[in-house]
């Protein structure tokens, strides 16, 4: 099985060009309202077979905007986050909270089942797929910043091989 | 990709077990015969290349051999390219560009290279194979780029005529001869362009013109001045009318004439002044130099000559260097590295297969991190791909058998069949796309794997989405292009077939044009002759009229003629080329009326001149028979009517009837001419014709009757007269007695007396008086010609001058029978004419 030591220690660069990448697409979508998205990204490397590295984001954020039920539980700390950040009075939290407990916002067609209004507007947000834009747009420069250290791998295994095959060599590191 | 959509953003997988661990066996067995290579390779080059790690050695060898490579195999296709040498001649080369890149200073590109040098100067395979170890030599003695050694070396060849292998030979001159002056290759090249050509036309040797330009170059004589010189210098011994060559007294066609030229120019040992006389002034320095320097050429010349091998004995010295060593070494590298990558052995592939997987595992890694779009792009390029190489497989059927006729598919129909294929492919993926799915919803490994593939599928079904879009757009674009390609074809076929008719309709306007300009030569030839002809006949004419044997109008009715004829001759001309022939018709016409208004002249003038002549002969005539009347007259008044001269006054009197006969038959002719006229007047104009006629006879008659014997004298004074006598009859005062005579009316009166001409002769001093006593005048005053009765215009007739005459000298009249017998036959005479 391959070592892939300096792979290993390259993706961490590119975990940080592609969080930062996302970060930016988000930006440039405007689609910054609380932030939760953008600061909820981080990598994760996984050895196995393969080496993977995973840049994942907010599960919460993620349920909240996917899930019908969740996003129908109302949260008044949520509320009273997203008031300040809009810049509400949040005194009217309890008043925004009651109201959406009480399904007022909610569409009573649907038997009050709907996603409250905080749900319809971000629903309602045109969003790109900023991932997979961030993806293509940095995909040459993560191959460019992994493909010295894959090269530096590949180089340790044939010298390891080498190694073993004429212990007598005197092999030095390639890079 | 993303296994968990809510968690996972962006996931980046590096690939590489299964791949890697293939690839570790197949390096294992790289590096081990690497290992031994790194041995051998250590041991061969000194240490140059020991201490390395063994990936150090194959990447950097890897890396070095692709570049060298490259750049062999880049050299190689123009060598291919630029000699166009077949399959096997390629190969020669090819062999031996690396066996000689192992063996000499030379890398098997720098070779390549001097292959290209040597192929641009046109050297075919065979001549290249022939040439290039001495150029190798020559490069390496020299120290010089392999590929100026080739095109010098090359163009020295082929500048002497010389066959390629004989470079052998213009090598070691080169290698003697920059070793021996102060000729180096640059100077060499510089110089020979200039000269080699006119050297070798005149059969001067390599060596000789070497061996010269050597000796002009240790002067000091710059390469192109003197190349430019000798070559002028050459020319000059080559041309006979050249002061030098009349100076040497031969030319110089040959090596031995060129030495044979020098040492007696050398001999001579000419000035400067003298020089310039057979060269010129720019040529002195280096003629000088050649011809001072004879000595030098002629020992340089022989070494030349002796040089066998010196090139290979230089690049031996050279080459027996340390540097020499490391060049060959790097070469014998450059060599191994090109077996690497051209060869086929066990370290070559195993090598080869490194980077092949290395290549492999890259794109694994880039293909999991592609796009919809980018896998789109892939699929649309290999789309393309697909289409050129079944557009190439057309064009080679198409080519390989060309005489059937095969027709091509469009790209557009290549590309439209590709869609369909892709549509076909795409078709597929959705329905094992739609059992993944199916499969996907399912629980565990199977239906997780399914997902991935789910997943895979869904992106490349959008990626040739994609592909198909772009390859629609082609096809319309390529359909496009094609209906205007075949718009333009079919505007191009209008232009060619204009072009052609405007060609053929050019070329058809200058043939009738050559023609026209063809029939004006020969016409206006053809015009030319009738002319000189018509010349050279008016010619003979004028010789025929001068040497007066043909009167002038002869010559004028011949000269008509012959123009006539000449404007016949150009009409017939004219009509025959088309030409306009109304000048021509105007001309004959012309001349036609111009001859009939000339002959309408010359009769006129002539029928002028005889009724001038007619009317002076009728003068004339009136004159004489006036003068013959009066002869009569005076005959018959001299006569008078003595006895003695009776005879005399009948033929005075016959004279005078003669003379007025004369007239009267005149005078009826043209009475008679009237007549004939006036008849046919209406009356009473004939009346009053014909009766003056019928007097007129009268008259006539009774002068005839008088001619005939004296029977027509009624009164009998005309007989009376002819020998004198008395006139009876009225006075002047009533009119007086007339008498006819010549022609005249003479008047005399009763009472007067007639003496004859004897009597007169022999009394007339008596006669005088008594005329004189009478009232009369004296004779010798001119009584007779002061008479009232005789006017002075009776005495105007010839008899008068003979009367004034004899009168005048003698104061006497005499009249002797010869005169009368005289006047007699000119009466006859005149009777005669009168007659006719």
């Amino acid at each position: 099985m391959i070592k892939f030591k300096n792979t290993s220690k390259s993706l961490g660069k590119v975990t940080n060009l592609l969080i930062k990448g996302l970060k930016s697409q988000l930006r440039l979508q405007e689609y910054y309202s609380t932030g939760k998205l953008s600061r909820s990204f981080a990598g994760t490397i996984s050895k196995g077979k393969d080496l993977v590295l995973d840049v994942t984001s907010s599960k919460h954020y993620w349920r909240v905007v996917n899930d019908p039920k969740v996003a129908f539980s109302v949260n008044k700390q949520n509320i009273i986050r997203w008031m300040n950040t809009k810049g509400l009075d949040s005194k009217f939290a309890q008043a925004v909270y009651n109201r959406l407990k009480k399904g007022i916002y909610a569409n009573k067609k649907a038997n009050g089942k709907q996603n409250y209004i905080y749900w319809e507007h971000g629903n309602t947000l045109t969003r790109s797929n900023f991932a997979g834009i961030t993806a293509k747009e940095n995909s040459a420069k993560v191959a460019q910043e992994l493909a010295p250290s894959i090269g530096k791998d590949v180089a340790d295994m044939i010298a390891r091989q080498i190694k073993k095959n004429n212990p007598k060599t005197n092999v030095q590191k390639a890079f | 990709m993303a296994t968990n959509t809510e968690k996972v953003v962006v996931q980046v997988i590096v690939k590489g077990g299964s791949q890697l661990d293939g690839l570790t066996k197949k390096t294992g067995t790289a590096t081990k015969s690497a290992g031994s290579l790194t041995k051998s390779m250590a041991k061969m080059t000194g240490g140059i290349l020991a201490a390395s790690t063994a990936f150090r050695q194959i990447s950097q060898l890897v890396g070095s051999a692709i570049k060298t490579f490259k750049n062999y195999e880049f050299q190689m296709a123009k060598v291919k390219a630029i000699t166009g040498a077949s399959e096997k001649d390629f190969k020669k080369l090819s062999n031996t560009a690396q066996q000689l890149g192992r063996s000499t200073f030379f890398t098997a590109s720098q070779v390549a290279e001097l292959q290209v040098a040597f192929g641009k100067l046109g050297f075919s395979t065979t001549e290249i194979l022939a040439a290039q170890e001495a150029t190798l030599q020559l490069a390496t003695a020299t120290q010089s780029d392999l590929a100026r050694a080739a095109i010098v070396a090359g163009a020295a060849v082929r500048g002497f005529a010389l066959d390629a292998s004989e470079t052998q030979r213009v090598v070691d001159v080169m290698a003697v001869a920059f070793t021996s002056s102060a000729l180096d290759i640059e100077k060499f090249q510089t110089s020979m362009t200039k000269v080699a050509p006119i050297a070798a036309a005149a059969d001067i040797s390599l060596e000789a013109t070497t061996a010269v330009m050597g000796t002009l170059t240790d002067a000091g004589i710059e390469a192109s001045i003197a190349g430019t010189s000798l070559r002028n210098i050459f020319l000059k011994m080559q041309d006979p009318a050249s002061d030098l060559s009349k100076h040497l007294g031969f030319t110089v066609n040959s090596s031995e004439d060129l030495e044979k030229a020098l040492t007696q120019l050398n001999d001579e040992g000419l000035s400067n002044a003298e020089m310039m006389e057979l060269v010129d002034l720019r040529q002195v320095a280096a003629f000088q130099t050649m011809v001072n320097g004879t000595t030098s050429i002629l020992s340089l010349t022989d070494a030349l000559e002796d040089a066998n091998g010196e090139a290979q004995k230089m690049a031996d010295i050279m080459a027996d260097t340390l540097e020499g060593d490391i060049l060959k070494a790097k070469s014998a590298y450059e060599g191994f590295e090109l077996s690497v990558f051209g060869g086929n052995n066990k370290i070559s592939r195993s090598l080869r297969l490194v980077v092949q997987e290395f290549t492999s595992f890259f794109s694994v890694l880039v293909d999991n991190m592609r796009t919809s779009e980018m896998l789109g792009a892939d699929f649309l390029t290999q789309s393309l791909k697909n289409v050129q190489a079944m557009e190439n497989a057309g064009k080679a059927v198409q080519k390989v058998q060309k005489d059937n006729n095969i027709t091509l598919r469009t790209r557009a129909e290549l590309l439209q069949e590709e869609i369909d294929k892709v549509k076909e492919t795409q078709e597929g993926q959705k329905k094992v796309l739609a059992i993944q799915i199916q499969v996907g919803k399912g629980y565990g490994p199977i239906a997780k794997k399914a997902r991935d593939n789910a997943e895979d599928f869904t992106k490349q079904i959008a990626a040739r989405e994609l592909a198909l879009n772009d390859l629609t757009e082609i096809l319309e674009i390529e359909v496009k292009a094609e209906k205007n390609k075949n718009d333009l074809l079919e505007l191009e076929t209008d232009i060619r077939l204009e072009k052609g008719k405007r060609a053929k309709k050019k070329k058809d306007d200058e043939d009738k044009k050559d023609a026209d300009k063809a029939a004006k030569e020969a016409f206006n030839n053809e015009k030319t002759r009738i002319d000189i002809e018509s010349r050279e006949l008016n010619n003979i004419h004028k010789e025929l009229l001068i040497n007066e044997q043909i009167t002038q109008e002869t010559f004028d009715a011949m000269a008509f003629d012959a123009e006539q004829q000449r404007l016949q001759d150009q009409l017939n001309l004219y009509i025959k080329y088309e030409e306009d022939t109304s000048v021509i018709n105007g001309k004959i016409l012309t001349n036609e009326l111009k001859m009939i208004a000339d002959k309408a002249a010359a009769e006129a003038a002539a029928a002028q001149k005889k009724l001038d002549d007619d009317a002076k002969a009728k003068k004339d005539r009136d004159e004489q028979i006036a003068g013959i009347g009066e002869i009569g007259s005076q005959l018959t008044t001299l006569a008078g009517n003595d006895e003695k001269y009776q005879k005399v006054r009948e033929a005075g009197i016959k004279i005078s009837a003669a003379a007025a006969l004369a007239t009267n038959a005149e005078a009826l002719a043209l009475q008679m001419k009237g007549l004939s006229a006036s008849l046919s007047e209406p009356f009473p104009l004939n009346i009053i014709a014909v009766a003056s006629t019928l007097a007129l006879l009268i008259s006539m008659k009774q002068n005839m009757a008088a001619l005939s014997g004296g029977k027509m004298a009624r009164g009998g004074m005309i007989e009376e007269f002819a020998n004198g006598g008395m006139v009876r009859g009225k006075s002047h005062a009533q009119g007086g007695e007339k008498f006819a005579v010549g022609g005249r009316v003479v008047e005399l009166e009763g009472g007067e007396a007639v003496i004859n001409k004897r009597s007169t002769s022999m009394f007339g001093r008596q006669l005088s008086a008594m005329n004189s006593a009478g009232g009369g005048v004296k004779f010798a005053d001119g009584g007779l010609l002061n008479q009232p009765s005789f006017s002075q215009q009776q005495f105007n007739a010839l008899g008068q001058n003979q009367m004034m005459g004899a009168m005048g000298n003698s104061g006497k009249i005499t009249v002797v029978e010869a005169d009368i017998t005289n006047s007699q036959n000119t009466v006859s005479v005149i009777q005669s004419q009168a007659t006719i």
